[in-house]
């Protein structure tokens, strides 16, 4: 029997042992997808707290509903489902509340540092200026889309998911993601011009 | 020719998800067609321009703190799912409905009360004056009395034991 901590344990051996309210299992998955999970929220809602909040429900109510999962999907997308569907909720609020904290997200000196960070390579200084304006420039359209387009653009280019698994996800069609890939692209090229 | 403004089809394309039937066919299309063509670049641009500057997020917390908070949270809720678990049926019956059985109570002590004020005043007979004015005569058995309400009194004589039929 390998221990629990072991990174090879599968997880659908830990969401058995799940099932049979073994909390150190769910530890272990708490702690295997956290990141993934916080990501995940935080490209979506693109602010910390509420991140941090949808990351801690997601699990919660992972722990609650792990009986109804089937494991027809990963499990990693059956959290993403959650997470993704509560990420849509905070930012229908934010939009009908018209509040859409974003200051820490808009091109400015700390654009690109702490949260949101862009994946950098070897680069002088000034095209590390150059990157966080872009950085700001693409926080800020992202922002300008639908919670559901932009569901599918970040599930699409940020977590590298292919059309079923998106469509696992948001809980949709094949051909609705590749809809709505395709006109939160076009929206994007619109608010990007000038970068592209 | 599909208009280039309404062609998911050139997502598909670029992600490389469309079924083979259909690459080929989309294809010549985009070759055909400059506004597809076009389209179908800035689809292409956008992917990588996303894709050449992801983010990346740092989690504010460690894997051990998050699961403190989410164990602390699943414990919190359990407790109050045990609680309620716990509670006799008569006691969550009476947290559920003690207001509408307050009401109820309520309802049947003032409808006793009056039920039992008409219960003391029986009527005798009832008159008119010749003047035209109505009049009641009661009898109030426990306190042994009769008393005539009159029309336009407020009141019942407390002393009143004028009989008319004497």
């Amino acid at each position: 029997m390998p221990e629990l901590n072991d990174i090879d344990v599968p997880d659908m051996q830990l969401v058995a042992l799940v099932r049979k309210g073994d909390m150190n299992a769910y530890e272990v998955l708490v702690k295997r997808y956290h990141q993934k999970v916080f990501g995940l929220a935080m490209s979506m809602v693109q602010n910390e707290a509420d991140a941090m909040d949808i990351s801690q429900e997601t699990f919660i109510r992972g722990w609650k509903s792990m009986s109804r999962f089937e494991g027809k999907s990963s499990l990693y997308t059956w959290l993403y489902r959650i997470t993704a569907n509560l990420a849509v909720d905070v930012i229908r609020r934010r939009q009908s509340k018209g509040t859409v904290p974003f200051e820490e997200w808009l091109p400015g000196e700390d654009a690109g540092d702490e949260t949101g960070k862009l994946m950098e390579n070897q680069e002088l200084p000034d095209e590390t200026l150059s990157r966080k304006e872009l950085a700001g420039a693409i926080k800020e359209s992202l922002a300008k889309l639908s919670p559901e387009h932009r569901a599918v653009l970040v599930l699409k280019e940020f977590e590298d998911m292919d059309y079923k698994e998106i469509a696992d996800v948001i809980g949709c069609s094949i051909g609705t993601v590749m809809s709505r890939l395709f006109y939160a692209r076009r929206n994007m090229r619109k608010y990007l011009k000038g970068w592209i | 020719m599909k208009n280039p403004e309404n062609m998911p089809e050139l997502a598909g394309y670029i992600d490389g998800e469309l079924p083979p039937s259909q690459v080929d066919r989309v294809k010549d299309m985009a070759d055909a067609n400059s506004g597809l063509k076009q389209a179908m670049e800035d689809q292409e641009a956008v992917k990588k321009l996303l894709r050449l500057n992801r983010f990346t997020h740092e989690v504010p917390i460690t894997g051990d703190m998050m699961w403190d908070r989410v164990y602390r949270a699943i414990e919190q809720e359990e407790r109050k799912f045990d609680a309620v678990r716990n509670t006799d049926v008569i006691t969550l019956i009476i947290r559920r409905f003690w207001a509408p059985a307050m009401a109820a109570c309520l309802a049947i002590v003032l409808f006793s009360a009056h039920q039992g004020l008409n219960d003391k005043f029986v009527t005798i007979r009832e008159m008119r004056t010749p003047h035209g004015v109505s009049a009641t005569n009661y009898r109030i058995p426990e306190a042994g009395v009769t008393v005539i309400w009159m029309e336009g009194l407020d009141y019942i004589p407390a002393n009143s034991s004028i009989d008319p039929a004497s």
